[in-house]
């Protein structure tokens, strides 16, 4: 089994972005650089492999993301709560995504609960 | 009269997410409540008569597997409908799900007319149209 590349990751993360959060994305060709606090959203999965998944944002970046997936205006107090929760959620339907294109459908597997560090 | 409806997940992002597609979904609702994981939502099963639950299977506490289990052996609330939504899933689990009671499964992310064409499958609803 190869390992996941880059590109599959991207794309995984891509659809489900804009599936879920209502954001397009595309990759780039380095790393952001990021000023203040970074949230990190982690996730385990098992199967015939097993792993941990890590999704890393900023807190605003992570604030919109919540506002769009709530339905409501960026830099609303309900955006800003639920900002944490909206990422892990994120990485939630991200893992799915990846167990089911990296392993099949026809492989059982298992995502562990998100958590967040800030 | 409007649907009584549970939404279970452990999310509460997800949950509202849900509680909006059921909004755009056009169907009459009378109540939705939350449940953060399936112990709770057996507590609200207890104390209010429901006409579907949706449920998330990866759920602290118990997770959504266990909660189709309890409630299919449970002849209270055998009768009530479970839709699974949640992450894409092996297709072994999702038949595992159909065969322990659960009556159909969506994954997450879903569209609003995915969950009003399972609705309106099961309980025979009407919804609006795809605007």
């Amino acid at each position: 089994m190869t390992e996941p590349t880059p590109e599959m990751l991207a794309d995984l993360l891509g659809g489900v972005i804009q599936d879920t959060a209502f954001v397009f994305a595309d990759p780039a060709e380095e790393p952001a650089s990021w000023e203040g606090p970074v949230l990190v959203a982690r996730i385990a999965f098992e199967s015939t492999r097993s792993g941990t998944l890590r999704l890393a944002t900023t807190m605003p970046a992570a604030a919109e993301i919540a506002a769009n997936m709530l339905g409501v205006d960026p830099g609303t107090p309900e955006a800003d709560d639920q900002a944490r929760a909206a990422v892990s959620e994120l990485l939630n339907v991200i893992g799915g995504a990846f167990i089911t294109r990296y392993f099949g459908s026809e492989v059982p597997s298992q995502l562990g609960l998100p958590a967040t560090d800030l | 009269m409007g649907l009584d409806l549970l939404v279970v997940d452990d999310s509460p992002v997800t949950r509202k997410m849900v509680r909006r597609a059921i909004g755009l979904c056009g169907i009459e609702v009378s109540e939705v409540q939350e449940a953060g994981n399936g112990a709770e939502a057996l507590e609200k099963l207890a104390a209010h008569r429901f006409d579907l639950v949706l449920a998330d299977i990866n759920m602290p506490v118990m997770n959504g597997v266990e909660l189709v289990e309890r409630m299919a052996r449970d002849p209270d609330l055998a009768s009530i409908p479970v839709v699974i939504v949640a992450t894409p899933m092996s297709q072994q689990r999702v038949d595992h799900l159909l065969d322990t009671g659960a009556r159909a499964y969506i994954a997450k992310p879903f569209r609003p007319e995915a969950l009003r064409d399972v609705l309106a499958q099961i309980l025979g609803t009407t919804g609006g149209s795809d605007d």
